[in-house]
């Protein structure tokens, strides 16, 4: 079968539209393909640390149903058969559910996320979930109860956050395909830094059913893949109207994995003068010139515009995101969930519960929240900060008459070093200043490769789209990966 | 905008939570310099604008159909918004109630 498939000698290496392919033309069995995966975890889950937990026999059992569905002539899907990594704040029945946090060990959900329920309705083989910070409140997955996860470029960086197991596990060929939930960054940035592609899709357009709520206003599920052709069809696979989540809103038109393909001649590109301060890291900056050039010589035509309120996105973000977490995680206090610390009384047994159970910036960003909605506060921060949004809101929407979609970097800097932010907040939120924005407006943004910094670390550039246009974003973006040349690169893992 | 020892304390208790001695210390430090920050704020001039609690696509959005590159996205209009999770079986036990009343 390896020589058959002629284009490595792993199946796990395979990307995901690679290897549907296959299993469509029966010359892979899912079998062999997820236990080519369980078989890399094995061996190189020691130095990556992506997963929490990984449910190899649960794994191989839907494997060998997905065969016997190929078999008869009964895939379920282009990813039937297809091994796919989750977040591990996505609720999966029967499998522990753990955000993360220590206080929500022994957690074991009774229903599927609907992200979860749509994969498997569509064949795709979970092996396991993947690490990230706790609640997703990070941007390394240091925050995480269970350790930091590796970046496979350089195993001594983090793959960044918070779904940065995710984005380990994608890299480093753990899994052919991944979800990621993002409020503030959570797919993009970790895509850029482990040289993934990541998307986040317009607010509304991917159920929250089933995924532990961070900030209710802002969270999305979205992709992590090898290449933009598996985030469309990966996307496509979870996406839809859900009667469970009132925010949710039914969509229509042709399907997704269509757009990559389509001509891109005559698109217009927005680039704002905000996001090129000259302390722009110049490996950063070269890397985004060299996708503006790209972009150019596809025929795109580049348009300045400009986002004059962009500096207050991140304040607003770091009051809004806290708030909202705030009263979210009120619920974790030892009753319904989770270990129970005892206590002389049950307030007593709330705060001891709640100050064993979470790690330091849960509790930072709690009392954050706790403080900016109380009362003498509220207005002067809380309100204040969601005027800013809607400021925000018509910044973007303006800059977005003018084009089609707007390129920007993705992150500051390349990967940083493990424990180099961990005591300075502050700088680690500062990480996300190029992706919170897209979040506080609800607009979709993928982040794909564009280039690697002298050390061999992956850069990432980010496309911003209209609400709902998607489509264009992975046209203009499956243009750019070709001519960028620069996905299908592979970390050394092996030495 | 700096934090005292005892507002950190109280806020604590507000989040239900036990801070020990250095926690207190280092989250008062912190979150002094996130306020810090946060405080640039007040540099805008928000007087004329609505708050924004949600961000959910515009009442008319743009929705994925096939289009010539560089012309505006077409609209459409979610066929159904709820102001809540809302199950058909719920709803057909809330006609009952209704029409039992």
């Amino acid at each position: 079968v390896r020589k058959e498939i002629g284009m490595s000698t792993e199946p796990a290496l395979l990307t995901a539209h690679e290897a549907s392919a296959l299993l469509a033309g029966r010359k892979l069995s899912s079998e062999e393909l997820v236990g080519s995966v369980l078989s890399r975890i094995e061996r190189l889950e020691p130095k990556v640390k992506a997963y929490i937990k990984v449910t190899p026999e649960r794994a191989i059992e839907r494997a060998r149903e997905s065969d016997k569905r190929r078999a008869s002539g009964k895939a379920l899907g282009p990813l039937d058969g297809v091994p796919i990594a989750l977040k591990d704040n996505m609720c999966t029945k029967g499998v522990e559910t753990t955000c993360a946090s220590r206080v929500l060990k022994g957690f074991i959900p009774p229903y599927d996320a609907t992200v979860v329920a749509r994969l498997e309705a569509g064949g795709a083989v979970t092996v396991g979930k993947a690490n990230l910070d706790e609640f997703a409140f990070g941007s390394s997955t240091e925050n995480s109860a269970f350790g930091p996860s590796r970046n496979p470029w350089d195993l001594s960086r983090v793959p960044g956050g918070s779904s940065g197991g995710s984005a380990a596990a994608v890299a480093a060929d753990l899994c052919l395909g991944a979800l990621g939930s993002d409020t503030g960054g959570s797919i993009r940035q970790p895509a850029a830094l482990t040289g993934t592609v990541g998307l986040k899709p317009t607010y509304g357009r991917v159920s929250r059913y089933g995924l532990v709520a961070f900030a209710s206003s802002l969270d999305q599920i979205g992709p992590l893949a090898k290449d933009v052709t598996d985030a469309a069809m990966i996307q496509e696979a979870i996406e839809g109207f859900d009667e469970r989540d009132s925010t949710s809103v039914r969509l229509s038109g042709p399907p997704l994995t269509g757009a990559p393909g389509k001509a891109v001649k005559g698109l217009k590109f927005g680039v704002a003068k905000e996001w090129l301060d000259p302390g722009l890291d110049p490996e950063i900056r070269a890397s985004f010139d060299r996708a503006c050039l790209a972009l150019g010589k596809l025929g795109l035509e580049r348009v300045e515009v400009s986002i004059p309120r962009q500096e207050y996105a991140l304040p607003v973000y770091y009051l809004v995101g806290p708030a909202e977490a705030s009263s979210n995680l009120a619920r974790f206090d030892g009753v319904r969930y989770g270990p129970r610390s005892a206590g002389a009384n049950i307030v007593e047994m709330y705060k001891k519960t709640r100050s064993e159970g979470f790690g330091a910036e849960a509790k930072r960003r709690i009392i954050l929240g706790t403080f900016v909605l109380s009362a003498g506060y509220y207005d002067a921060y809380y309100l204040r900060a969601l005027k800013a949004r809607t400021a925000l809101r018509q910044d973007f929407q303006a800059a977005l008459e003018k084009c089609d979609f707007l390129l920007s970097p993705a992150t500051p800097t390349p990967a940083f070093r493990i424990g180099e932010k961990a005591d300075d907040p502050l700088a680690m939120y500062l990480s996300d200043i190029y992706t919170v924005s897209v979040n506080l407006v609800g607009l979709p943004a993928l982040v794909l490769p564009s280039g690697f910094s002298q050390g061999n670390l992956p850069i990432g550039i980010q496309l911003i789209g209209k609400a709902f246009d998607e489509s264009t974003l992975f046209t203009a973006s499956y243009a750019l990966e070709k001519e960028l040349a620069v996905v299908g690169r592979k970390p050394n893992l092996d030495g | 905008m700096a934090l005292t020892r005892k507002e950190v304390e109280a806020l604590a208790h507000l989040a239900r939570l036990n801070l020990t001695p250095e926690e207190l210390e280092r989250f008062g430090g912190q979150l002094e310099a996130i306020l810090g920050y946060v405080e640039r704020l007040n540099g805008l001039d928000l007087s004329n604008m609505e708050p924004t609690t949600l961000s959910p696509p515009s009442p008319t959005v743009s929705g994925r159909t096939s289009r010539s590159p560089g012309s505006p996205p077409p609209t459409w209009r979610p066929t159904r918004r709820t102001s809540g999770p809302v199950r058909s079986g719920f709803r057909r036990y809330l006609k009952k109630v209704m029409s039992d009343e």
